[in-house]
């Protein structure tokens, strides 16, 4: 799994690449716990080189989601391609997440609400 | 003995010598030899040149090969202060000594044109005439003696040279001697250092242990005040510091350390001394081409400067630390790999006992199932359980993940579940209760899709309900077709107080509940290509008349064929009701 990624003011941008399956969702796990341990509170994953999501992938966004929620930050996903779309919405996790089709559009929403 | 202060002259051997002068000859080898200290022996070789063949001052010259300088000492008028400088090794009077391994007498300096009067200027001296010898041993020439000025007479005799040229070679024998032992001590600290190091890595468990004994090591050794190793390893572990006792590097220089990213020994010379010396120094720890770690050395207490010698030991100790980093470091990971094994064990062992093999038998229904892991430890599960006598309850589920947590989770979920099925009548309650529950335990957005099927066996009805699980499969031999049965819901441990619909199905004789997890329709072939739940309602339709064992047997059977032998597939599971 190939992990890129910058910061844009205080919000981190993730973009991750091809299939997210339970080994390499492991080495995604690690670096987003590290990056909210180290203070990070507004994240948005890009997911539009993300070939296939499994539970384990999906597991990581929850995961994700709950800290930062209890930490008062903020998570955004952008960029879903269809079959990834799909997946949430099988175990209807879709409307748990704010979903944006680019990643400018999900920085955007981080201004109005500051 | 004649008491005599003047040799007398002549050509043949028979000249005289005073008895003090005497006395001293005799007590060359005593005073000249290889046990005392450098400085101190050439301090003696001097002033024993001055003495004995009645000079104003003399000199001694060391060659140093390496850059064909000599090193110049002489003893200043207060008999206390070493002078040294350097220069090149062909120039001059010395020059000429060197090469031709022969002494040289010059009775006017002034005049000689190969005089090299840089010296003269250096320590403020005119030289009249000269006496050089070489300081040698066999072909080997380690500098020269050289006394000035002959006090009391006009030049140098021949004598002169003789006891000069006796007192080089002592001294030549007692420097050679002294070097030799230098070396084979300074090896021999080598090798002592480079075995403690050594057993101190074979001994080390862990990192920490390692560095720490070598941090403690290096200091011992090398006698340096500051010692420090810094690994970083990889960005999941973060950079630590070990440092010895006294450390007091300033902060800027630790960010030196951790700023080295290339392969290189890099030099840190002081800015607060205008000395030019090096004092501190890092030297990158190199293992699998590299750079896992960075040893600072900082502030040599004796010389403050850093010699080939132990430049040479210092690389030969940063090589065998980062050797012995990577046998740890591989060492943990067999350790790890042998960890997850024995806990793969357990968990599969655990797993074992929760899913039921055997089905209960009912006059009114076949039950069988299956469940192959893709891993030793899977994430699917089912479950039978009985309400009453005539209510059962079935569960399909999904756990998020695999290995020894998801195995925890299952048995965690698949037993609140229970607890909750077997005191409510109804299963979207069922389902709400065990997700306020489950949700709790959930620490790392673990959840667990679950699709719950109660049957009642009097009123001839399925309840369902369904936790995020993918559409089920429900045949029906009345109208002869292969439906869907799909309701919304979120898995459970995603969010609280998730609410959950449920619905009713009459069951009729020759109808199949199928139940199953995702790893049959999302099995893919080498093209990528999804089995697809679709097909596997054809093929439930297409068999809907076989026993249940049969109908397991065929999408078995199907599976493997579309997905090919080599390719690894999810964990299949699969629960097959018929009524009879």
């Amino acid at each position: 799994m190939k992990l890129k990624t910058q910061k844009v003011n205080n919000i981190r941008i993730i973009e991750l690449e091809g299939r997210l399956d339970v080994h390499l969702s492991m080495e995604v796990e690690s670096f987003v716990n590290e990056v909210i341990e180290f203070g990070e509170r507004f994240l948005i994953f890009d997911l539009q080189n993300v070939k296939y999501l499994s539970s384990s992938g999906l597991r990581i966004f929850i995961a994700a989601l709950r800290k930062l929620n209890k930490l008062k930050g903020k998570l955004k996903l952008a960029n879903m391609n269809e079959s990834v779309k799909r997946i949430f919405k099988v175990v209807e996790l879709i409307d748990l997440f704010d979903i944006y089709p680019s990643v400018e559009e999900a920085l955007k929403s981080f201004e109005c609400k500051s | 003995m004649e008491s005599s202060n003047n040799s007398s002259i002549n050509d043949n051997k028979n000249w005289k010598i005073s008895g003090e002068k005497f006395r001293t000859l005799l007590n060359i080898p005593k005073y000249i030899n290889s046990d005392i200290e450098k400085n101190k022996l050439l301090n003696i070789i001097i002033k024993t040149a001055t003495y004995l063949v009645d000079g104003e001052t003399s000199s001694l010259m060391l060659l140093d090969k390496n850059n064909n300088r000599l090193m110049f000492y002489s003893v200043s008028s207060n008999r206390s202060v070493l002078h040294q400088f350097s220069f090149p090794a062909d120039q001059g009077i010395a020059g000429e000594v060197i090469r031709k391994g022969k002494p040289v007498v010059i009775d006017d300096v002034q005049n000689y044109p190969q005089h090299f009067d840089k010296v003269d200027k250096e320590i403020n001296f005119i030289t009249r005439n000269i006496i050089a010898v070489p300081m040698k041993r066999e072909k080997q020439v380690v500098g020269l003696l050289e006394v000035l000025n002959s006090k009391n007479r006009d030049r140098f005799e021949k004598s002169d040279v003789e006891l000069l040229q006796y007192l080089a070679d002592q001294s030549a024998l007692a420097i050679i001697n002294r070097d030799l032992i230098q070396n084979a001590k300074e090896k021999a600290e080598e090798l002592s250092a480079l075995y403690e190091l050594s057993q101190a890595s074979a001994f080390a468990n862990t990192i920490d242990d390692l560095f720490i004994k070598a941090v403690n090591i290096l200091n011992k050794i090398f006698k340096v005040k500051t010692t420090v190793i810094i690994n970083k390893f990889n960005i999941k572990q973060k950079s630590k510091v070990y440092k010895s006792k006294d450390y007091n590097i300033q902060l800027n220089t630790t960010k030196i350390f951790l700023d080295q990213t290339n392969k290189d020994i890099e030099y840190h010379p002081r800015e607060d001394m205008d000395v030019k010396n090096i004092c501190s120094m890092t030297i990158p720890l190199i293992a699998q081409d590299e750079v896992v770690g960075v040893l600072g050395i900082g502030d040599l207490s004796q010389t403050g400067q850093f010699s080939e010698m132990e430049l040479r030991l210092l690389s030969t100790t940063a090589n065998q630390i980062s050797d012995a980093c990577e046998n740890i470091r591989l060492l943990l990971e067999e350790e790890e790999k042998n960890r997850i094994e024995k806990e793969v064990e357990i968990m599969r062992d655990l797993q074992q006992g929760i899913i039921p093999k055997k089905f209960p038998e009912y006059d009114i229904m076949d039950i069988t199932g299956y469940n192959h892991p893709a891993y030793e430890v899977g994430g699917d599960f089912y479950d039978i359980f009985k309400l009453s006598d005539d209510k059962i309850g079935f569960v399909i589920a999904d756990v998020s993940g695999k290995g020894a947590s998801a195995g925890l989770f299952m048995a965690l979920s698949r037993s609140i579940v229970k607890v909750f099925a077997l005191n409510e009548n109804s299963p979207a309650m069922v389902l709400k209760k065990s997700n306020n529950v489950i949700i709790e335990d959930s620490k790392n957005g673990m959840f667990v899709t679950l699709f719950y099927s109660l049957i009642d066996l009097k009123k001839k009805k399925i309840i369902i309900s369904n936790g995020g699980h993918n559409r089920q499969i429900y045949y029906s031999k009345k109208e002869n077709i292969c439906k869907f049965l799909y309701l919304k819901g979120r898995p459970l441990g995603v969010l609280e107080d998730s609410t959950y619909e449920e619905k009713e199905i009459d069951f009729y004789k020759g109808d199949i509940l199928f139940l199953f997890t995702d790893g049959i329709n999302e099995a893919i072939n080498s093209n990528f290509i999804e089995f697809g739940d679709e097909k596997l309602l054809s093929i439930i339709l297409e068999n809907a008349d076989n026993n249940v064992s049969t109908i397991k047997e065929v999408v078995i059977d199907e599976l493997k064929k579309f997905v090919g032998e080599t390719e690894q597939m999810d964990d299949i599971t699969m629960l097959i009701i018929k009524f009879k």
